[in-house]
C-alpha cells in the first residue's frame, strides 16, 4: 500500500487549492450567471416578473455569490502564507524574486478588488434594490434610490467580470508559465503600472459608468485586452 | 449559523495544522556554510519552491505527481535536464516519462538549485 500523500505538505496545500477552486467556482459562477444570463434576462421580462426574481431568486444567488467571495479570498490569502512559508525562513522573497511570485500577486490583486466590490459595493447595493422591490409587493412604495444603486452594482459586477478574464490568466500563469528572474531587478516600476492601471479601472467601478463592458462581447472583449496590457506590462517592465 | 461555525471551525482547524507543519528550513543542512554558500542555497529553495513544485512536489525528496524525487541531484543530471531535457550519457532514469521541457531560461539559476539539492539532510 502506499504511503498516504494527503498527509503531506503537498497533501495540505492541494486541500487548500481545493477549497479555493471550490469556492472559486461557485463565486465566479454566480457573477457570470448575472452579467450573461440574468441582466438579459431581466431586460426583457416582464415587471411582475422581474419583481418575483429580485425578492425570490436575487437574494438566494446572492448569498452563495457573496460567500463563495469570501471564503475564495481568505483560502488564497492562505495559499500565499502557506507557499512562503514551505519556502523557508525569508519565504516572502518568493513573491518579489520569482515568476511565481510576480504572476501570483497580480492575480491576487485582481482578486482581491473583486472580493472587495463584491463586498462593499455590489451587496450593499443590492439590499437596498430587494428592500425596495419588496416594499412595492407589499403595497408600499419604492426606494427612489433603488435605481441609482442597481447601476452601481450592475458598473462593480461588470467590473469584476472585466477583471476576472486577467485574474484567472496570472493565477494559472503562476505554476504553468516560468521565467528566469535576476532576484536583484526593481519591481517598482511594474508595480507602479499595475497599481495605476487597477486603480483607474476601480474608481471607474466606484463612480463610472460601463462604457465599453455594456455589452457581454464588450467586457470579454476588454477583458481579454486587459489580460494583453498587464501580460505586456511584465514583459517590458521586468 | 450552525453550519457556518461548523466551516469556520474546519479551516482554523486546516490552519493550525498547517501552521504546526514543519517549515522546511529545518530539513537544511547549513551547519559549516559560509553566508554566501547559505544564501545560494536558500535561493535554490526559493526556485525551487517557484518553479519545480508543480511537478516534483515541496518535498524535493520524495517523489512528486510528475517529476521523480531529485534531491542530490548532480549539476551534470541538472544542467543536462534544465538546459537541454536530456539525460546525461549513461545515466538510468527514475521515470523515462519525458515529460519535462527544457527551462533554458533558469540557466542561471542552476547553482542554486543544486547547492539546495544537495544540502537537504
Amino acid at each position: 500500500m502506499m504511503t498516504n500523500p494527503i498527509l503531506s505538505q503537498d497533501g495540505l496545500y492541494l486541500i487548500f487549492r481545493w477549497i479555493h477552486f471550490m469556492v472559486g467556482i461557485v463565486w465566479i459562477g454566480h457573477l457570470y450567471y448575472f452579467n450573461f444570463t440574468q441582466g438579459p434576462f431581466f431586460a426583457e421580462t416582464d415587471a411582475q416578473s422581474k419583481s418575483a426574481a429580485i425578492r425570490k431568486l436575487v437574494p438566494r444567488a446572492l448569498w452563495w455569490f457573496r460567500w463563495g467571495a469570501a471564503f475564495t479570498f481568505f483560502s488564497g490569502l492562505i495559499m500565499l502564507w502557506y507557499k512562503a512559508k514551505m519556502s523557508g525562513p525569508g519565504g516572502h522573497e518568493i513573491y518579489t524574486t520569482t515568476s511565481w511570485g510576480i504572476w501570483i500577486m497580480i492575480g491576487a490583486a485582481l482578486g482581491t478588488l473583486m472580493a472587495a466590490n463584491v463586498w462593499f459595493i455590489i451587496w450593499p447595493a443590492q439590499k437596498v434594490v430587494i428592500a425596495s422591490a419588496n416594499a412595492v409587493a407589499n403595497g408600499g412604495t419604492a426606494d427612489p434610490t433603488a435605481a441609482a444603486h442597481a447601476a452601481r452594482a450592475g458598473v462593480a459586477s461588470r467590473t469584476n467580470v472585466l477583471f476576472s478574464i486577467p485574474m484567472l490568466f496570472f493565477m494559472g500563469a503562476a505554476s504553468h508559465l516560468p521565467f528566469a528572474l535576476n532576484p536583484e531587478t526593481s519591481l517598482k516600476p511594474l508595480a507602479a503600472a499595475i497599481t495605476a492601471i487597477l486603480l483607474l479601472l476601480e474608481i471607474n467601478a466606484i463612480k463610472g459608468k460601463t462604457g465599453p463592458m455594456t455589452s457581454i462581447a464588450g467586457v470579454i472583449h476588454c477583458g481579454l485586452a486587459l489580460t494583453v496590457v498587464l501580460y505586456f506590462a511584465v514583459c517590458f517592465l521586468v | 449559523m450552525k453550519n457556518q461555525s461548523l466551516l469556520l471551525s474546519i479551516g482554523m482547524g486546516l490552519i493550525f495544522f498547517s501552521a504546526c507543519t514543519s517549515s522546511s528550513s529545518d530539513d537544511l543542512d547549513l551547519v559549516g556554510k559560509t553566508p554566501e554558500q547559505t544564501k545560494l542555497i536558500m535561493r535554490g529553495k526559493t526556485i525551487y519552491s517557484a518553479v519545480c513544485t508543480s511537478c516534483h512536489g515541496l518535498n524535493p525528496k520524495v517523489d512528486g505527481s510528475l517529476g521523480p524525487a531529485i534531491a542530490g541531484s548532480s549539476l551534470e543530471l541538472l544542467e543536462s535536464r534544465v538546459l537541454f531535457a536530456k539525460y546525461p550519457e549513461g545515466y538510468k532514469p527514475k521515470r523515462d516519462t519525458h515529460a519535462m521541457l527544457a527551462l533554458p531560461q533558469f540557466k542561471s539559476e542552476i547553482p542554486a538549485l543544486h547547492a539546495y539539492l544537495n544540502a537537504l539532510k
